[in-house]
């Protein structure tokens, strides 16, 4: 077996006296779609932050890609190939769709000094190379006629697809989702599932926090549940979704 | 190369689409094409015309006034780029102003060297006041931000004004002053040098805002983690914007002590800061062209009512502007202009 492309072993995060993350190992392989579910509270959007640089780790390792980047700051993990969504928005709200996706080019464009202070034939032949990928993001997430509308103008469930065109944009390695679906109508829905199977297909790798439980069992071919803190199961969605366990946490006792 | 060898095949995913044909982008970079001859040829025509404006036969005083635009509009077009493009809201512009006014002094006057070499210096040294102040301020923003970036004017007029080889108090009068061999005492030199700047920082800023850097730029502006998670280093393009801007308003204060002919510790002063934040807010923080207007048309009416009983009410003036500016034109000159602008142009795509 090869190595995973995300290996994460023992993360731990403290806030004052609660562990909100405790010891959690969990590999993501090259290819996969895995699932990170489990009731509210139980650290799924913590546990993703320290795995993107965009909080501390108090203790354990993660390697993405073969190399160990504990520790490593999100812009540096981004230019690594981990891209990622907000489960509060956080978009360039002044700006454009288009604004928003292109700067997910960011670590692609190759043209440095002077080339992006005086604006080279070379700067524009690298820009156009870039507006047709945003482009095909555009189209492929049903934003093409909204490409020059402010993000602000435009519904939530758009709002969403338009941050996923954006980290599409930087190529990533790993697809980093927090509850893309949430707050969707079900057209929307439908239209992320169909998004999220065609990047499945064209072997993206993807880990995505999702409350809906269709979609997760619809697209993820592993799953990982959190529960207080700590892994409570990892497999196939099918296994995982019959464990007693499980149907505990998201149900309580007396349900089981 | 860390990009997937696979990217989704854009034409599966568009059922409805002609299939298998590789369809250009539908729109463009820009939301209304504004034409060529537009985007180039206006620029091109008013930097001429700003060249030669002083052969049209104007006099001395009005000499001065070119000259005296050129200046402040330069250092307007810093604070454009440090408060509008990159977001970081400074009250330190009258600090860069002021270390280029003392650095241009002691480099070209005292120690006699020509313009040709100093100015580039004064450029640097203006740089690494900015990223000094971008060490200082790199955790702040906002309102903290402002009040430290205030701080270095201060420190600036508290330090000048105690050391006795750079005019204490009463400061320094009469230069000698060269630019390429020429008398830097002439206000048309001055103005075409401070023109000069003014041109290429503002090609910079147009290039910028259409390429990689500016991008950077406006993600940190509008969203610091939104930026890293794409793989921005907000941090390194706070630094950028810091030494930039640093270094043209540096230029700008060397070019004043050249105007002025006298130099004392009140180039450091807040009611500068105040003149270019009027200015910048004025014309609309985002917008070069409605920054430059508004530092004609402000630095315009200084010199009009200057004399008049009104001249000692310019602060209140300017307030005043600032504040029926937020009230009917948040976006300033520039964003009248644009939308205006693109009502036009809307109206002649629809005929």
């Amino acid at each position: 077996m090869t190595e995973p492309l995300l290996r994460a072993q023992g993360l731990t995060r403290r806030f004052g006296g609660l562990v909100a993350v405790d010891s959690v190992s969990i590999d993501v392989a090259e290819g996969e779609v895995h699932g990170l579910i489990g009731p509210n509270g139980a650290g799924k959007t913590t546990l993703v932050n320290m795995l993107t640089g965009v909080d501390r780790i108090d203790d354990g390792t993660v390697s993405f890609a073969g190399e160990e980047t504990t520790g490593l700051p999100s812009h540096k993990l981004a230019s690594r190939g981990i891209a990622r969504s907000f489960q509060t928005s956080q978009l360039f709200e002044d700006e454009d769709v288009l604004a928003n996706v292109m700067a997910g080019r960011h670590r692609h464009l190759r043209y440095r000094f002077p080339h992006d202070v005086f604006y080279t034939p070379r700067t524009s032949r690298e820009e156009k190379a870039s507006l047709v990928r945003c482009a095909e993001l555009l189209e492929m997430l049903k934003l093409a006629d909204v490409a020059h509308r402010h993000v602000g103008e435009l519904s939530y469930g758009r709002r969403r697809l338009v941050e996923i065109a954006r980290a599409l944009a930087t190529e990533p390695r790993l697809l980093v989702l927090d509850e893309p679906a949430a707050g969707l109508s079900g057209a929307d829905v439908d239209l992320l599932e169909a998004v999220l199977r065609d990047l499945s297909a064209a072997a993206y790798t993807i880990l995505i926090i999702e409350h809906n439980i269709g979609l997760v069992m619809g697209i993820c071919d592993r799953v990982t549940v959190l529960a207080e803190g700590a892994v409570l199961a990892q497999g196939p969605p099918a296994e995982v979704r019959v464990m007693p366990e499980v149907i505990t946490a998201y149900l309580g006792r007396s349900a089981a | 190369m860390s990009t997937p060898s696979t990217t989704p095949a854009t034409p599966d995913t568009r059922p409805d689409g002609p299939p298998d044909d590789p369809q250009p982008p539908s729109f463009t970079a820009e939301r209304h094409v504004t034409p060529q001859w537009v985007r180039w040829g206006v620029p091109v025509v008013l930097g001429i015309v700003a060249v030669l404006l002083p052969f049209v036969g104007i006099d001395s005083a009005q000499q001065f006034l070119l000259a005296y635009m050129a200046i402040i509009a330069l250092l307007a077009v810093s604070l454009h780029f440090l408060m509008g493009i990159a977001g970081l809201f400074s009250l330190g512009q009258a600090g860069f102003f002021g270390v280029g006014a003392y650095v241009g002094v002691v480099l070209m006057d005292k120690l006699g060297w020509d313009g040709a070499i100093a100015l580039p210096l004064v450029a640097v040294a203006g740089a690494l006041v900015g990223l000094l102040m971008a060490v200082a301020t790199l955790r702040a923003s906002d309102l903290y931000l402002a009040l430290t970036t205030l701080a270095f004017g201060f420190v600036g007029e508290n330090v000048v004004r105690n050391i006795d080889y750079l005019g204490g108090a009463q400061g320094l009068a009469g230069f000698d002053l060269h630019f390429f061999g020429l008398t830097l005492d002439d206000p048309l030199l001055i103005y075409w040098i401070g023109l000069g700047c003014v041109i290429v920082f503002g090609i910079m800023i147009t290039s910028m805002r259409r390429s990689r850097l500016g991008r950077a730029l406006m993600a940190g502006r509008e969203g610091p983690i939104a930026a890293r998670s794409i793989g921005v280093d907000t941090g390194r393009y706070r630094f950028l914007a810091f030494g930039l801007s640093g270094a043209f308003a540096a230029i700008a204060g060397s070019l004043y002590t050249a105007y002025a002919y006298v130099l004392d510790p009140s180039v450091f002063g807040l009611t500068l800061t105040t003149t270019v934040l009027t200015i910048a807010i004025v014309g609309g923080l985002r917008s070069l062209p409605g920054v430059l207007v508004a530092a004609i048309a402000l630095t315009w009416f200084r010199s009009a009512v200057d004399g008049e009983a009104i001249s000692e009410y310019v602060l209140l003036v300017y307030a005043a502007l600032v504040v029926v500016t937020l009230l009917f034109l948040p976006q300033g000159i520039g964003g009248a202009m644009s939308s205006a602008w693109r009502r036009l142009s809307d109206r002649k795509g629809r005929s």
